[in-house]
């Protein structure tokens, strides 16, 4: 092997998985049919879901390429008076948090049903939160290099995932779409779905971490279409399998699906808690990104030496234990207000902030 | 004051120079009168029994005056090439340049500093003075050294038979017929101040990264130790992680493993008094592969061979952590056959499935280094006794079922089939941690302590390369490379 040189710098491939890495999480486990207001062609949903995230990814780029200058905020702040640029930061700062309770919120829900029923929440999850302080503190160079590596395990689940198409309990009749509802319900169903490519909204941070030479629209639009084809097939299945009634009743229907597999040749018998694992590391590794892109926006609203960088990490991993410790075990999830607020953070906001910075670019051309 | 913090007294250790200027009081030049010197010496090399001295004069009256080590030096060459010719010399010695018509020496010098005088004579050298010509040093050293000879602990079936020996410059030289090139380099140093041990650095040119070779020698320059007497001292001195349990330097011994990996682009340093050396920048990958590996005639049979160890590794250092987490947490996860034998096996074993995996584990380390030690006639008889012990015996008296010695078995036997032994002890402890991690939240936790094992990994690297590379940063040609080497 001859020596690599500039590893400190990531690539399109560390951008790719990135991108594929942060998105991915609850939508796989949870996918289809977690809102409250679901229609029966739930794959046809994640298909349209994406586009706005395609748009997002688009005008990131152009904002990129206008300013010369791939780090985001930078340039906002540039833009920006302060009393624009420091709430809007907290917003961004707090719905991370919060986005980042709901997915370990889901994590212990799902290790109380499927894995340690006789555990309790705080113990289950303070080793959670104990790992997820010390990695967080192992920085983005560790944190991207394990997620390139565990991709694999992602590879792992797509196939699993395409192999499921061929199982007896697939049913193609339930699959066609069915438009019984009006084009209004059709759109806010989507909602739900739409936000499941929420992720994305830490490759702002990540983006200045890259390497010159970097195709950033075509690695991260191709991790973000493989997403939606993910979740497409996720959809397509369970609808397939379970029907869309029977769908509706369950708490994870693709780990119901995996139950319906049965391996008798191999060590495991069961495959569902075997996929558990698999989504356990799916959503470790997401942690780890939220809190570092966390730990990025408050230190550009707080900046800190390099030596002080456990605090912000420290203090983002302590506020979200004591909320997750003092909600209850088994709480059933209230979805509608989180996914508001994820379309507003991770899609409108952005967008609205993109356009003004184009559009700032441009008065600035044609006053000079 | 009850909080009041305990007040550390550093030792005194004083380094070589201030030792000789501060306790033998050596602050003006070397004098040229052997009454003046003699004494210095002796006060420099009091209480040395190998200390030895001899007083003569020269048939023109001129005192002489020579000091050296026994046991480091030729005394046969002294007596012939030195000595000798002295007490034919007739005439007065004026100058030290007059050294060079008496002596049938290859090479002296005169002395220039204390210290160096010293340094020369601890390195096996001789001190000669005759009264009012200024002193030599007589290059006389010769080292305890033994013959070249077979690798003792790097065994492998196909490639060299040639070892290392102590000498770090026999071992330069023995790479050299390795690789006859005018590309390979070499840089030597002295490290440590009370020691003064000679290290060489020996790297290929247009292979290497220039910074590596950079970076180990701004290491190597300014290291400020008293002592360098291990490799493994030095391997911690040039890792950025030292406190990571995953060596981020490799040992070997033969000389075809250290050719192989300068044509990969790492440096080598070699220490006297070692017959290892040290190879950077390593990689997860590089503990997987042997030098000997490429002496297979067909190709994919170093394909299987690398799999079989990776996979190996995965056993070795996850199955019984795995077993624990299956059998006290998840067994619905098991075929039901297997969860009854399973069950039936451990019906009457007093333990839990976690004691019993720690005991087993504990009694498989034991035995290991018990028997790493010991002449080889005792060693299998340690390792027959433990293998019935762990074996039979405990299965039979109830302690551990047989499905675990099964289990702790093919843990040990996978484990050994990694070439490098610093690597497979750091998975003798991460074995520990997934057990424990298992035993206390089943499956949950061995799968966190995968991930941050992983992230670790990833976190390390070796002289400013990633420690898992080429799988992360993900590099698909070097990986395959890897696996499958081109022709």
């Amino acid at each position: 092997m001859i020596l690599e040189k500039n590893e400190n710098k990531f690539g399109n491939w560390e951008l790719f998985v990135f991108t594929y890495s942060s998105t991915i999480v609850l939508g796989l486990i949870f996918l289809p049919y977690i809102s409250d207001a679901e229609i029966r062609s739930a794959w046809l949903k994640v298909m349209i879901g994406v586009v706005p995230y395609i748009l997002f990814l688009y005008l990131l780029f152009k904002v990129i390429k206008k300013f010369n200058q791939r780090d985001i905020f930078k340039t906002f702040d540039h833009l920006s008076t302060n009393w624009v640029y420091y709430p809007i930061m907290f917003y961004l700062f707090v719905s991370t948090l919060y986005s980042i309770f709901w997915g370990i919120k889901s994590l212990a829900i799902v290790i109380q049903t499927y894995l340690l029923q006789n555990t309790e929440q705080w113990i289950v999850m303070t080793v959670f939160f104990i790992v997820l302080w010390v990695s967080a503190l192992y920085g983005i160079t560790a944190i991207t290099r394990v997620v390139v590596l565990m991709f694999i395990c992602d590879i792992v689940v797509v196939i699993t995932v395409v192999i499921l198409i061929f199982s007896e309990e697939f049913k193609w009749i339930n699959i066609p779409p069915v438009f019984t509802v009006d084009i209004f319900t059709f759109m806010k169903s989507s909602l739900s779905e739409m936000t499941r490519y929420g992720g994305i909204i830490a490759l702002l941070s990540f983006l200045p971490l890259l390497k010159k030479d970097t195709n950033i629209f075509k690695s991260t639009s191709s991790a973000l279409l493989l997403v939606m084809v993910m979740y497409t097939l996720v959809s397509l299945i369970t609808l397939g399998t379970f029907g869309y009634e029977q769908t509706l009743t369950l708490l994870s229907p693709l780990t119901a699906l995996i139950q319906t597999t049965y391996a008798d040749v191999a060590l495991f018998e069961r495959l569902d808690l075997f996929f558990l694992t698999i989504w356990i590391w799916a959503l470790y590794k997401a942690a780890m990104i939220y809190v570092w892109f966390a730990a990025d926006l408050f230190q550009r609203v707080i900046p800190l030496n390099e030596k002080k960088e456990w605090i912000p990490i420290t203090v983002i991993v302590g506020i979200i234990s004591v909320i997750t410790m003092i909600t209850p075990s088994f709480v059933n999830l209230k979805w509608e207000p989180y996914n508001i607020n994820m379309v507003i953070y991770t899609l409108a906001l952005p967008i609205v902030l993109f356009v003004y910075m184009l559009l700032r670019k441009k008065q600035d051309f044609s006053e000079n | 004051m009850l909080f009041k913090k305990k007040e550390t007294v550093e030792p005194v250790t004083l380094s070589f120079d201030d030792y000789l200027t501060t306790v033998i009081n050596v602050y003006e030049s070397i004098p040229s009168s052997v009454s003046l010197l003699k004494p210095k010496m002796e006060a420099i090399f009091s209480d040395s029994y190998d200390f030895s001295e001899r007083n003569f004069s020269l048939p023109s009256g001129q005192k002489s005056y020579l000091c050296y080590l026994s046991g480091l030096i030729n005394e046969e060459l002294l007596d012939d090439n030195v000595i000798k010719p002295l007490l034919h010399r007739e005439e007065n010695i004026e100058v030290s340049d007059d050294f060079e018509n008496i002596l049938t020496l290859k090479s002296f010098q005169p002395v220039t500093t204390w210290e160096n005088t010293v340094e020369l004579i601890l390195a096996g050298n001789v001190l000669l003075i005759v009264n009012g010509v200024k002193p030599v040093v007589l290059f006389l050293a010769e080292k305890n050294l033994r013959n070249v000879a077979d690798p003792t602990t790097e065994y492998q079936v196909y490639g060299s038979k040639l070892g290392f020996i102590e000498d770090s410059r026999t071992n330069v030289g023995i790479v050299r017929q390795f690789i006859q090139d005018p590309r390979l380099k070499t840089k030597e140093y002295q490290l440590g101040k009370v020691s003064k041990t000679h290290a060489s650095l020996v790297y290929l040119e247009q292979y290497v990264d220039v910074k590596t070779v950079e970076t180990i020698d701004s290491y190597l320059k300014g290291f400020n130790q008293k002592h360098m007497l291990s490799l493994g001292q030095l391997s911690k001195y040039v890792s950025r992680h030292p406190n990571s349990i995953f060596p981020q330097a490799s040992k070997t011994e033969r000389p075809d493993h250290v050719a192989y990996a300068l044509t990969q682009g790492k440096v080598v340093l070699f220490v006297d008094n070692s017959t290892f050396c040290l190879l950077a920048p390593i990689t997860f990958m590089d503990m997987l592969e042997t030098s000997e590996d490429h002496s297979f005639l067909v190709s994919w049979n170093l394909t299987f061979i690398r799999l079989v160890r990776l996979i190996s590794l995965l056993f070795g250092s996850s199955l019984p952590a795995l077993y624990v987490a299956l059998v006290a947490f998840q067994p619905e996860l098991i075929p039901t056959t297997l969860t009854i034998n399973v069950a039936q096996s451990r019906a009457q074993i007093p333990l839990p499935a976690t004691a019993e995996a720690f005991l087993m584990l504990f009694a498989l380390d034991v035995l290991v280094e018990a028997s790493i030690r010991l002449p080889s006639f005792v060693g299998q008889t340690i390792g027959i006794v433990g293998g019935l012990v762990i074996g039979t015996a405990a299965v039979e008296a109830g302690i551990v079922s047989n499905v675990m010695v099964i289990v702790i078995a093919l843990t040990a036997v996978a484990i050994f089939t990694l070439p490098n032994w610093e690597f497979v002890s750091s998975w003798r402890i991460v074995r520990y941690a997934f057990v424990l991690s298992a035993a206390s939240f089943g499956l949950y936790g061995l799968v966190l302590a995968i991930g941050f094992l992983c992230l670790h990994l990833a976190k390390l690297d070796s002289l400013g390369r990633s420690y898992l590379y080429p799988l992360t940063p993900f590099d698909g040609k070097e990986l395959k490379n890897f696996f499958k080497p081109q022709r």
